[in-house]
């Protein structure tokens, strides 16, 4: 038994009449979608390029913000320091070393503020960076959505950073004052307790031994005369 | 009641008080026991002319108890005014004159003196009364020179 014979018969206008129309269709089709290709990816690259513009943009905008944060902030520093200085200048009772000390201290308060201050702007700056990268992967209307609400969040979160930095420098010179003030009354008291001792001990050794009972007498009565001259007593008649 | 214009020739100080309250206790206790101003002496006949100056009849047993339980009231109502002074040693004359510049410049009624004595005010004294306190001593003074002068003492 013989198997039967497989013959493939291809028509005729493949192979001769039709195969430069059919290369130039295919021809067409493919430079059409090379060219649709090639306009979407423009398009893609424009569109990546403007997100980039819009994040710098967004960017630059932040860190205007946080400069002008932290030149205001230095600025309620520099202030501090000057109200400072000018405590520490009224104090005409102070010694050299009291002096010195609340000298280096606000000094160190100062330069506690100032890194304190430094820290929280990188931070920030670090903080906006990510917002932003995070946000230029998505949409662009994601981007205007976060980038709103970050800035929003950051001016508040900025109104109280400088709030804060103010009640804490306030309280920092509001200790120092008391401290100013409690160094000064003890020193006052100090050096009243020591001239009344070096008077009594004067007064003991000096008018105890010259001012006799008779001169205490005459000295109560001068100055109880005195007094009745100034009127001391006439609001008690 | 007994005018109060003289109690003062009966107690001046304040110390003197309590001895004399025990005094005019004990002649109102011999009131009835005997004609009590009889045989006074020292304080008794004080109180005795005291009371007579005052209109009361002192051999009315009667009249003597209520000048007498008038007198121990007013005395116990005597205002204080106390003053301060550097030195335990002054003289009774002192404190007499005193009392009398006192009297007239300051109280201008009878009045019980108390007499502190406090060594760290240095001379002068310190006067109180009514509410009002004077202090005039030399340490105050001192202490006003020292607070006006401060700039120079503590330079």
């Amino acid at each position: 038994m013989s198997l039967p014979t497989l013959k493939i018969f291809f028509p005729g206008y493949l192979l001769s009449n039709y195969f430069i129309p059919l290369g130039i269709l295919a021809f067409a089709i493919l430079f059409l979608l090379f060219f649709g290709l090639s306009s979407y990816f423009v398009k893609l690259l424009s569109k990546a390029s403007s997100l980039e513009d819009k994040k710098e943009e967004e960017y630059d905008d932040a860190s205007e913000v946080l400069e002008e944060a932290k030149r205001q902030s230095f600025g309620i520093i520099q202030d501090a320091n000057s109200r400072a200085g000018k405590i520490l200048g009224d104090a005409n009772l102070l010694g050299k070393d009291m002096s010195s000390k609340l000298d280096t201290k606000a000094q160190e308060v100062a330069d506690e503020t100032e890194e304190f201050l430094s820290d929280s702007a990188e931070n920030l700056h670090k903080v906006s960076r990510k917002v932003l990268l995070e946000a230029s992967k998505e949409n662009m209307g994601s981007l205007r959505e976060i980038s709103g609400d970050f800035k929003e969040a950051m001016s508040k979160e900025l109104v109280s950073f400088r709030e804060s930095l103010k009640n804490s420098l306030e309280e920092s010179q509001r200790k120092i004052s008391e401290e100013l003030n409690l160094y000064k009354q003890e020193r006052k008291d100090s050096l009243d307790r020591e001239v009344l001792e070096v008077v009594q001990r004067v007064a003991k050794a000096i008018i105890g031994k010259s001012l006799n009972v008779e001169d205490s007498g005459d000295y109560v009565f001068k100055v109880l005369e005195e007094a009745k001259k100034e009127g001391i007593f006439k609001q008690h008649d | 009641m007994i005018r109060v214009a003289n109690l003062n020739e009966l107690v001046k100080y304040k110390v003197d008080l309590e001895p004399f309250i025990r005094e005019i206790q004990g002649l109102q206790k011999e009131l009835y026991a005997a004609n009590t101003f009889a045989n006074t002496s020292g304080r008794g006949l004080l109180i005795q002319r005291y009371l007579e100056n005052n209109g009361a009849d002192t051999t009315n047993i009667s009249s003597s108890e209520t000048g007498l339980k008038g007198l121990k009231e007013d005395l116990l109502n005597l205002e204080t005014l106390t003053v301060k002074v550097s030195r335990s040693d002054f003289s009774p004359k002192f404190w007499e004159q005193l009392f009398n510049w006192l009297g007239e410049n300051v109280t201008n009624c009878p009045f019980l003196l108390d007499r502190e004595v406090e060594p760290s005010i240095l001379g002068g004294l310190v006067v109180l009364w009514r509410g009002m306190y004077s202090d005039l001593s030399l340490k105050a003074k001192l202490s006003d020179f020292l607070e006006k002068e401060s700039s120079y003492v503590l330079r």
